[in-house]
């Protein structure tokens, strides 16, 4: 999710100006500028949310820098199997290539068919163009580098594709979610073969 | 069993419609066995006044059978969301192995039914049942496979579970596989296959406007719509569904008619299941064209069939190629799979 905060709209600079300068006057008798105090404290109360309003953007900006640009419409499909990949967003993987395309599945079986055989699926494009990749975190629904993630194999946790590698941040979350959910491996992304796909596939 | 409005109304249509064809066939072979337009006889009598009965009765349930054809695939895709694997209609249907027999049955009574009708039709426009036995023999011939279809459609949907991983159509309609009809289908190269269609149907609307303009060549045009009508079917496997999803290995027939596609594929249905229909009719009704008390509509009859057809199958043709020439997709070469 990347958020990006907008030029300063002009009534803020408008407001800096009227404040500045007067705060420095001496404080003139209420009755002749009452109406300018109530200005001063309107502009005052709304510099004071503005920063607050900056302080939010920036600190959500700076959490979320490093992550992937995750906006899927809704005619976005996975290009394995043609599904569309809005429905099953707790599921989704994503890979972006250097020229700038980008292409979401509903899971990480597909997106690994994707890069073990990239010019079936994209013909043009090869796997050493790959940018990034990403898949979702089992349990923080939030995306992650697939290069680092831990996937665990054999649970009884389905995808919409049957069964699937599910990706996790950390050894300990996929440790705790081979415990709980029968798994039977914990692999890493190196780790991915075409064959271990393959027997996802033939699990009955 | 999954409790589901749309399984609860396939199956009320059919035990319906089957119910009702049981009821006309047993009078259907009365009246195969005992008619004599001459007679006076009390039966005969009897057997006239139900003929009413029963053709009325009759066109109903052809006319649901027609209708359940397009529920059975609406029902299948709405019920995508409860298996783990399917993502539209074929997964669905690939729940148990009763939901491909089913679906064939179900066009091929489709069609059977649509043919009834048209007989059933110029029938009713002759003062003397000039068809009768005709469209009984018809009936008895339908009603064993609309029974079976019945039969295969409840155990379809009685043995449906809903923890069964299925399989995705973008695995059922893929050159990968090494069995199966859909794969088969799929892997067929495309461009040669855009050629044979087209060429297929430039012939067919020939046929069928030299038939409209000059009356002749009425049985070559019913043999060629059916024709066009299976290599429609595959082409939608092979191009056409790959122009529509834009994507260069999605072959499924099924994701068209899905809300995400504008509904595509129903209006390609049905514009093709009409076209076979009065496109076969038309050479079912030529050999009555001599029956002296449909002389004077029939030749007229069978002309609108066949222009009903051609345009039907005309209006599929230009959906067809709108959805080609508007797609992102570019099929170059033999890079298909």
């Amino acid at each position: 999710m990347k958020l990006f905060i907008k030029p300063f709209p002009a009534y803020v600079g408008r407001a800096v100006r009227a404040l500045a300068p007067k705060a420095r006057t001496a404080r003139p008798t209420a009755d002749v500028l009452k109406p300018e105090i109530e200005e001063r404290n309107f502009y005052r109360q709304l510099y004071t949310k503005i920063i607050l309003w900056l302080f939010l953007l920036f600190s959500v900006n700076v959490s979320f820098a490093d992550e992937p640009e995750v906006t899927i419409k809704k005619s976005d499909r996975c290009p394995v199997c043609g599904m569309f990949v809005y429905k099953y967003p707790k599921w989704v993987a994503q890979i972006m290539f250097k020229d700038g395309s980008y292409y979401f599945y509903d899971g990480a079986k597909d997106m690994f068919k994707h890069i073990f055989d990239t010019a079936k699926y994209t013909p043009g494009k090869s796997a050493e163009n790959i940018k990034a990749i990403y898949v979702t975190d089992y349990y923080e629904v939030e995306l992650i580098d697939a290069k680092s993630a831990f996937y665990v194999l054999g649970s009884d946790v389905l995808g919409p594709m049957g069964h699937e590698l599910l990706p996790f941040k950390d050894r300990e979350s996929a440790q705790e979610f081979l415990e709980d959910h029968k798994g039977k491996s914990i692999i890493r992304y190196q780790d991915v073969t075409p064959a271990v796909i393959e027997s996802l596939d033939h699990r009955s | 069993m999954i409790l589901h409005p749309t399984v609860i109304a396939n199956l009320l249509a059919a035990y319906i419609g089957s119910g009702m064809v049981l009821y006309a066939v047993f009078y259907g072979v009365q009246i195969l066995r005992h008619w004599d337009i001459q007679s006076g006889h009390e039966l005969q009598l009897v057997l006239e006044r139900k003929t009413y009965l029963i053709s009325t009765l009759l066109s109903y349930v052809f006319g649901l059978q027609l209708l359940s054809l397009f529920l059975y695939i609406f029902t299948a895709d709405s019920l995508t969301p409860l298996f783990v694997g399917a993502m539209c209609a074929a997964g669905t249907l690939n729940v148990d192995s009763f939901g491909y027999p089913t679906l064939v049955l179900k066009i091929f009574n489709f069609i059977l039914a649509g043919l009834w009708l048209v007989l059933n039709y110029a029938d009713n426009q002759g003062y003397d049942y000039p068809l009768i036995k005709k469209k009984y023999l018809l009936l008895a011939v339908v009603a064993p496979f609309i029974l079976l279809e019945t039969i295969l459609e409840s155990a379809y949907f009685l043995s449906m579970k809903a923890d069964v991983i299925t399989s995705c159509c973008g695995s059922l309609f893929s050159s990968e596989r090494v069995t199966g009809i859909g794969s088969e289908i799929a892997s067929l190269p495309a461009l040669p296959m855009m050629w044979i269609f087209y060429s297929t149907m430039f012939c067919t609307l020939l046929c069928g406007i030299f038939f409209y303009m000059k009356g002749l060549g009425g049985y070559l045009y019913a043999a060629l719509s059916l024709l066009m009508f299976i290599i429609s079917l595959v082409s939608i496997v092979s191009f056409i569904s790959l122009y529509i999803y834009e994507l260069p290995t999605h072959h499924c027939p099924f994701c068209i008619i899905m809300e995400e596609y504008n509904y595509i594929g129903y209006l390609l249905y049905i514009l093709l299941f009409g076209a076979v229909v009065s496109g076969i009719g038309v050479g079912a009704l030529l050999p009555f064209r001599q029956v002296e008390s449909l002389q004077a509509m029939l030749g007229g009859f069978i002309r609108n069939l066949a222009l009903t057809s051609v345009i039907l199958y005309a209006a599929f043709t230009a959906m067809v190629s709108y959805e080609i020439v508007s797609s992102s997709l570019v099929i170059a070469y033999e890079v298909v799979y």
